[in-house]
């Protein structure tokens, strides 16, 4: 470890996502009492379990890419990279995505890696914001999903290039800094066994502290996001329906809340019949960049207010995306 | 660590195996927890060799509330003996149909019609006719027995949940059922009869109602 590199060691305190645990369960079980409901239990533990099963996997595979990145690959290519001018690698690592099959939980730690290996901010970011929506298993279930209704290609175009465009916009307005302002530092960065024992015992070391690291944020975003779809009546948001821009802005809401990942969500998407084509692009385009369960990650990943500043950017841009699409389609 | 990450690998594949797997995710998706399996445990096969060979750091508390709070999904799971989404989870995701601007209906699927089918019908003309939905048709729907908001007193619903990736995405859909008798939430039956025009889509007038036990997969995707 450098010397830089200590003052990014203040451990962040085990008290705080385990007191959130416990706040999740004592509002369930609050609500359960007064309720006295079990069907209200199987609702949340059903809903819960599936985010988390399906989410886990992607945290797994994520979490290997991170620690192949930061094993085998040496410093001298992020020196490289990190040399090229960044208008070139905010695009490049936007279209990075396209090769990478990783939906949204498994990018947030292989951008972190990136970044604190010396990537610019921006470019990692744009990267982590546009792997779930570029990657090609996510952009063909979006055209296996719409194809039933002749739309197929018209919306992983859609899809591909509003996630472009969010990914560079948002990477540049919020990136655009030292990366030790953007990553909140984390304990295990402090124990650095990489140098010594083989490079296969490092590999599962940093496997296995990503993992453990993303999986209990995995857990508690999934809970909330289980919690508000236990306790939310959906069918508030579709008396809204009717204009382009308030459906626009009810789908990201819903895609806030339902946390889906990625490579599923155009199934889902499908099934608003009831809303406009644009706001169910914007539904497929602001769900893998901000929901209930990435802010959770986010959070645990970058600085204070880093959701925030996300969202603030994020929703105009799918907004005007989404209209712009609808205009386009509509004809 | 190790032994969650085998903990895990072992509760997906025991999911996957026991068939317990169809409550929680849809077909479309099964092959996430058989990736998921093998990959975690092979993963903590792997952490453990390490871990023999040669112990590394202890674990502090941040491991362990990490081991906490991975371990919280896996109880809850074990803990209920067979959690479903049941009419409580149809009344939170009910999607109204009141507001509708430009309805496209989904293209038929084909097959027997289903409350999918009545439930699109109900809002589309054009759609009911292509998949040959009329006054008087006959039906035969499996689903569980529900009350809407809106129902007047002494009614019930018909539903059943759709699914296409995994239970967060799980939409209801159901027809309301002319019959004479009221019966519990969560009931599963089997219903015969005709379809009818309601004030708001269809309705099913039976000509039998039979209780029957949950269907092996209780969802439809």
């Amino acid at each position: 470890m450098t010397v830089e590199g200590s003052t990014l060691r203040r451990p962040t305190s085990p008290a705080v996502p385990f007191l959130a645990a416990v706040a999740v369960l004592a509002v369930a079980a609050a609500r359960l009492s007064t309720l006295g409901d079990v069907a209200l239990v199987e609702t949340f533990v059903v809903i819960f379990a599936s985010i988390v099963m399906e989410a886990l996997p992607f945290v797994l595979l994520g979490a290997t890419v991170s620690a192949a990145i930061e094993v085998f690959v040496p410093d001298k290519a992020f020196a490289a990279i990190g040399r090229l001018p960044m208008g070139l690698q905010l695009p490049a690592a936007a279209m990075g995505g396209f090769a990478f099959p990783v939906c949204e939980c498994g990018s947030v730690p292989v951008a972190r890696r990136l970044i604190s290996r010396g990537m610019h901010p921006a470019a990692g970011l744009a990267f982590m914001l546009a792997s779930p929506i570029l990657n090609p298993v996510v952009l063909i279930s979006t055209w296996v999903a719409y194809s039933g209704r002749e739309l197929g290609l018209t919306m992983v175009l859609g899809r591909a290039g509003l996630g472009l465009v969010l990914a560079i916009v948002a990477g540049w307005a919020i990136g655009s800094e030292d990366a030790k302002e953007l990553l909140r530092p984390r304990s295990s960065d402090g124990h650095d066994h990489s140098h010594e024992g083989p490079k296969q015992r490092a590999f599962f070391d940093h496997l296995g502290s990503d993992f453990f690291f993303m999986g209990r944020f995995v857990v508690l975003g999934s809970a909330l996001a289980a919690a508000l779809q236990t306790a939310i009546p959906q069918d508030i948001v579709s008396g809204i329906a009717r204009t382009a821009i308030v459906g626009s802005l009810a789908l990201m809401a819903v895609a806030f809340v339902l946390s889906l990942c990625s490579e599923a969500d155009a199934f889902v998407a499908v099934s608003f019949v009831q809303f406009p084509l644009g706001s169910q692009l914007a539904f497929l385009v602001f769900g893998p960049v901000v929901d209930a369960k990435l802010a959770f990650l986010y959070g645990a990943t970058f600085r204070k207010r880093f959701v925030t500043r996300l969202t603030v950017v994020a929703i105009p841009v799918v907004l005007a995306g989404s209209l712009w699409f609808e205009a386009l389609v509509a004809r | 660590m190790a032994t969650v990450l085998v903990g895990w690998g072992s509760f997906l594949l025991w999911m996957a195996l026991s068939g317990t797997m169809s409550r929680f995710l849809g077909p479309r998706t099964y092959w996430v927890a058989w990736f998921g399996a093998v990959t975690l445990l092979l993963t903590g096969a792997a952490t453990a060799v390490n871990a023999f060979r040669s112990p590394g750091k202890r674990a502090g508390r941040a491991d362990w509330a990490g081991v906490i709070l991975l371990s919280i999904p896996i109880a809850l799971v074990l803990a209920l003996p067979s959690p479903q989404l049941g009419a409580q989870a149809a009344s939170r995701k009910a999607v109204g149909v009141g507001a509708l601007s430009s309805f496209v209906p989904p293209p038929p699927k084909g097959g027997e019609i289903g409350l999918e089918e009545i439930h699109y019908a109900g809002m589309s003309r054009e759609y009911a006719d292509q998949v040959g939905i009329t006054e008087g048709a006959d039906v035969d729907l499996v689903g569980f027995v529900t009350h809407p908001k809106k129902a007047k007193d002494g009614t019930f619903s018909l539903t059943r949940f759709y699914i296409s990736c995994c239970a967060a995405d799980a939409v209801p859909y159901s027809v309301p059922i002319q019959a004479a008798e009221d019966l519990d939430d969560d009931t599963w039956l089997k219903i015969t009869g005709t379809l009818g025009r309601g004030t708001q889509g269809f309705v099913v007038t039976p000509t039998a109602i039979e209780e029957i036990k949950e269907p092996s997969s209780p969802y439809l995707y």
